[in-house]
């Protein structure tokens, strides 16, 4: 991506238009203070999947989340946008927008980079709709 | 909806603009600097200054600027026809909402060169904004010099330098700090209760200061009669290190006070020996 002041600008703006959409498989627990344990199952391959045994390896991950992160992980139903959990907050908390808006977008791709959610387009999530 | 406007205060600059504009990008060295303003709908405002010893001609290099921009299709005679005098402010305000704006001004008494320029934005395609923002202007280079950006609102002697800026969501600190290290921080923390984390204010605080700083309750105290607050004091050898083994006591003062209302916290530390502490500290801390 270019790092031009317009090329942020549009990759943030379709950041915001893309709604957030909970992995399925993930299991859901509700920890003590409103937390939330996730559990994944995790799929070896190749010599992993061979020695798993010998090498005792899980074949779960467990991540816990606290009250505000099971919060926002609960907004991500597939029918919010970022932009409107941004403002739900932003509102919820009396933050200025780009106060929400980086704390969101920060929490989200950690949520994305432990495979936990996906970002679905408009189009996608219209086709997704259609479908169902 | 009529806009709410609240004043940001910048080195050189002191001006009333929308409250919805937030800073999103700045400098700190007072002779050469800048500072931008946004909001979701992209940048409002970016304003340079510029300390110069002898006292440009604004005129030319201002027609030269705005001939450069290539979405301004209009030549150097045109652009000089249109320039008009706003407060203390020369402005090009083209009646084209997709052009932008700019102002320039030259304050004698600090010898800076203010440059503003207001890309196109939906706010400001409404020139009478921009036209109150250029009469709103104050100097700010008195003995008393006001900051506010961030949230943050405070009115320091001039001895006070700007040091640091930590700008993080929900999070913000300015320091300043004099030529005898003497130091003044103000923090402002949002999503309370959340962030206290059970702890009360004092808690909090020693949490902010960490284990090596020894807090104290001093007393209670009421920012501007709504928010009550903590005094809490610790006490130092000069500003520590090396210098502890000579030096005389320092002490450290802080004010913490909650806003529930804005679900904002705000933390007022001042470092320095007894004698030089700022009277009537809290009272030149505006909250917003």
């Amino acid at each position: 991506m270019s790092d031009s002041p317009r090329a942020v600008a549009a990759w943030i703006e379709a950041q915001m238009r893309s709604i957030p959409l909970r992995t399925e498989g993930v299991s859901a627990r509700r920890t003590g203070l409103g937390g939330l344990e996730l559990t994944i199952p995790l799929t070896h391959r190749g010599l992993a999947q061979r020695l798993r045994f010998l090498l005792r390896l899980s074949d779960v991950r467990r991540i816990e989340l606290d009250a505000l992160g099971a919060h926002l992980y609960g907004l991500c139903d597939g029918r919010r946008t970022v932009e409107e959990i941004v403002e739900m907050h932003q509102s919820e908390w009396k933050l200025t927008f780009f106060e929400a808006r980086a704390m969101i977008l920060s929490y989200l791709r950690l949520l994305s980079r432990r495979n936990l959610i996906l970002f679905l387009t408009p189009e996608e999530q219209n086709a997704k709709g259609a479908r169902e | 909806m009529a806009t709410s406007f609240a004043p940001v205060a910048w080195h050189h600059l002191q001006l009333d603009l929308p409250g919805h504009w937030e800073v999103v990008a700045y400098r700190k060295d007072p002779r050469n600097g800048e500072i931008a303003l946004a909001d979701r709908a992209g940048e409002a405002l970016r304003a340079f200054w510029r300390v110069m010893q002898n006292r440009p001609v604004l005129k030319p290099p201002l027609i030269d600027l705005i001939a450069a921009q290539e979405e301004i299709a209009l030549d150097k005679t045109e652009i000089r026809r249109r320039l008009v005098e706003i407060g203390d402010w020369l402005a090009f305000l083209p009646r084209e909402r997709e052009l932008p704006c700019f102002a320039a001004y030259y304050h004698p008494p600090a010898q800076a060169l203010l440059n503003l320029t207001f890309p196109p934005h939906p706010d400001t395609a409404d020139r009478g904004l921009i036209r109150r923002i250029l009469r709103s202007w104050r100097p700010n280079d008195g003995p008393e010099r006001r900051w506010a950006a961030f949230g943050l609102d405070v009115t320091l002697p001039e001895a006070m330098r700007l040091d640091g800026v930590s700008a993080m969501p929900a999070a913000q600190v300015l320091t300043f700090e004099n030529k005898r290290e003497e130091v003044v921080a103000l923090h402002r923390y949002g999503m309370v209760p959340l962030i206290l984390g059970g702890d009360d204010l004092a808690g909090f605080c020693a949490r902010i200061k960490g284990r090596r700083t020894a807090l104290h309750r001093a007393g209670h105290f009421r920012k501007d009669d709504r928010h009550d607050g903590v005094i809490l004091e610790y006490t130092t050898r000069g500003k520590g290190g090396l210098d502890s083994l000579l030096a005389r006591i320092w002490l450290g003062r802080i004010w913490v006070w909650r806003c529930d209302d804005s679900k904002r916290l705000y933390i007022l530390d001042h470092h320095a020996p007894e004698k030089n502490h700022i009277a009537g500290f809290p009272d030149r801390v505006r909250v917003r």
